[in-house]
């Protein structure tokens, strides 16, 4: 697989998935044998402790039967269950000073000191049973001692004990099982984690390659989805929908550069044009002025193209430095107003400046002046002689309303939702003729959002256009 | 007049400190030492010699920063010499005019105290912005104004509308002032801007 080339063997995630796997089972299985380990032995410590009850009660009766016989009780144990195989029965009678009765042949063999302060403390009916290791014997005794009081005469200790052997040997057996048990478990579970882990991973894998194989030049694939619906799933709608995503800046790069391309090229082949055909023969100087003026108005036009297309471009990359200030937004459209009027006018359009609120926002002053020139500039375009334009600015809910109304040649309906786009020209002929390319508005929009606010437009055609600009206004007005 | 050209931030400081100029033209980002950073010591040394900030585009929070700093006015790159000829002479000349009462221009005079304006003894009416521009060119008689300078000037408007705007107002404003009168005194100069001044 393409996605594991080059990838060290232990940083595999498949790898370290059955590593951790491993781990995870050998730790699991330890601490379950363990547990299981210490309860078979604290059962079977509790079986000989029931089991020395059993005797003891039978000591107890055969000592009551033959009184205070306790050696002649004693020899007839030896008889019978001294020389048992499992659990021999030791046993020995102590008075509760320590010094000692009788004992069967098998208990004289073994060290168990008396402990006396203990049987001095202990009450009549009471018990206490331990286990002890005995010098020169192997397996450890368990050996209870009991103080049995039927009356004055009849008070003593008996013990009774036995070698654990037995419970050894079963301890033993069960720790043996599991020690052969781990192994095969161990080597199962690693070939089970591997499996899984490779299973799990294969998708991933499937998505790496997949992946790498797109390029700018086929961004129109598409992932497979393995239609089950799970994470791996959603991992590839996700890398499908980034895809689809970068399909479209794609495109729409590819649209603005060929956009940019044409509006650029354009004048600039007219301006070569005229100048060839200037050059053809001698003109008089006023000619070359002539020309050199209107060069130099179509440079500057060439100029704020190119002005608009890097501030759009800073727009999109956030960057585009605007500086917020406090701004009297009413004096400036004031100001905007008293400016324009007169352009208005010498085209027969009668220009008002209607209600004025003062209203502060928070923006930059050039980049506002820009947006509102911007519409009242198109206004003026749109409008045929005698008409109207009409600037207002009023708090509407909580937002500074700049509405630029016209009485001018209308937009379509079908057109409100793309006059923003760049590059886009409602008539391209009725629109090149009065100059721009297309990038106003979109750059209007652009300010507006910048400034938190919003443009929106009502228009019909032959009637006129209304643009109405919102953006928050200072808290506290 | 002489010009003493610095390649870094930091000789132009010490020219600066050291000589005595009419004017100082500075860009924003120079080696060693920012242009802001050099006008900020130079203030600081109480040294009021008008400073011109030339800048790349873009950097309007600087061009704020640097206005608040005590620059006198600036010019965004890429810009036109005429442009920056017109504000360099303007700025040289503006302390002459600050504290007089009337200003006069052959027979065109301003009463700055009335906001009067006559011509050859008739008075004219002006608006409040053609008063202004008419101010704003008699401050500066005989210096090129540009339409931006005018625009910023009278309109508080930074944009450039790429719009005959200006020229309009120049227009009504001539058609108040110099119809009817001669000398004509508005003068247009093609691609460049207007000036006032009394040519013989």
């Amino acid at each position: 697989m393409s996605s594991k080339k080059g990838i060290k063997f232990y940083k595999r995630t498949d790898v370290k998935i059955t590593l951790w796997y491993i781990v995870t089972f050998v730790v699991t299985t330890v601490v379950i044998f363990s547990f299981m380990y210490i309860r078979i032995r604290h059962h079977l410590i509790r079986e000989i402790d029931r089991f020395f009850k059993d005797e003891l009660q039978e000591f107890a009766f055969k000592v009551s039967a033959t009184p205070m016989d306790f050696k002649g009780v004693i020899k007839k144990y030896e008889e019978e269950i001294v020389e048992r195989e499992y659990y021999p029965i030791y046993v020995r009678v102590l008075q509760t000073n320590g010094e000692i009765v009788a004992t069967s042949g098998n208990f004289a063999e073994i060290v168990y000191p008396i402990n006396q302060e203990k049987l001095r403390s202990m009450g009549v009916g009471s018990r206490y049973v331990e286990t002890v290791k005995v010098p020169g014997r192997r397996t450890p005794f368990r050996i209870l001692s009991f103080r049995l009081a039927v009356n004055e005469k009849l008070d003593c200790v008996v013990q009774i004990g036995t070698r654990m052997k037995f419970m050894r040997k079963t301890l033993s057996n069960f720790r043996d099982n599991i020690l052969t048990a781990i192994p095969i478990a161990l080597v199962l579970g690693t070939i089970g984690g591997w499996l899984l882990a490779r299973r799990g991973l294969a998708p991933i894998s499937y998505i790496t390659e997949a992946t790498q194989k797109i390029t700018a030049t086929n961004l129109g694939d598409r992932l497979q989805l393995s239609q089950s619906d799970d994470e791996i799933d959603h991992l590839i709608a996700t890398i499908n929908a980034m895809i689809s995503r970068l399909e479209d800046s794609f495109k729409r790069m590819n649209q603005l550069t060929a956009d940019v391309s044409h509006e650029l090229r354009t004048p600039i082949s007219a301006m070569r044009g005229e100048a060839e055909l200037l050059l053809s023969k001698p003109r008089p100087i006023g000619e070359y002025r002539k020309a050199l003026a209107n060069y130099i108005a179509k440079l500057d036009f060439l100029a704020r193209t190119i002005d608009d297309l890097i501030l759009l471009s800073k727009f999109d990359s956030n960057e585009a430095g605007l500086t917020m200030i406090p701004i009297k937004l009413n004096e400036l459209l004031i100001n905007l107003g008293e400016l324009f009027r007169v352009l208005a006018e010498q085209k027969g359009i009668e220009f008002t400046v209607g209600k004025m609120e003062q209203l502060d926002v928070v923006g930059d002053q050039t980049r506002l002046q820009q947006l509102f020139t911007n519409l009242i500039d198109n206004a003026i375009k749109f409008t045929p002689s005698g008409g109207h334009i009409d600037i207002s600015l009023q708090k509407d809910r909580g937002v500074a309303q700049v509405s630029i109304q016209d009485t001018g040649i209308g937009i379509p309906a079908v057109e409100f939702e793309h006059i923003f786009e760049r590059f886009y020209q409602v008539d391209k002929s009725r629109d090149k003729e009065r100059g721009g390319v297309g990038l106003g508005l979109s750059i209007c929009r652009w300010i507006a959002t910048a400034h938190q606010g919003t443009i929106e437009v009502e228009s019909e055609v032959g009637k006129g256009s209304l643009f109405i600009v919102s953006l928050p206004i200072v808290s506290g007005q | 007049m002489s010009v003493d050209v610095a390649y870094d931030g930091e000789e132009g400081l010490y020219l600066a400190l050291h000589e005595r100029y009419d004017l100082l033209i500075l860009d924003i980002m120079l080696p060693k030492m920012d242009g802001i950073e050099i006008l900020k010591s130079i203030r600081e040394k109480a040294i009021d010699t008008p400073v011109i900030f030339l800048t790349a585009k873009g950097a309007e929070g600087d061009i704020v920063q640097g206005l608040n700093v005590g620059a006198d006015d600036y010019m965004v790159k890429p810009f036109s010499i005429n442009e920056l000829l017109a504000r360099v002479r303007v700025i040289l000349r503006r302390d002459k005019t600050d504290s007089v009462l009337e200003l006069k221009v052959a027979d065109l005079t301003m009463d700055l105290k009335t906001h009067k304006v006559f011509r050859g003894g008739k008075r004219i009416d002006l608006t409040p912005k053609e008063y202004a521009l008419l101010e704003y060119l008699m401050r500066n008689e005989g210096q090129v104004l540009t339409r931006t300078m005018i625009s910023e000037c009278i309109w508080d408007y930074h944009f450039d509308s790429l719009t005959n705007v200006v020229d309009v107002h120049v227009y009504h404003l001539r058609n108040k002032i110099d119809k009817g009168f001669r000398p004509k005194l508005i003068h247009t100069l093609k691609g460049v801007g207007y000036v006032l001044e009394k040519r013989d």
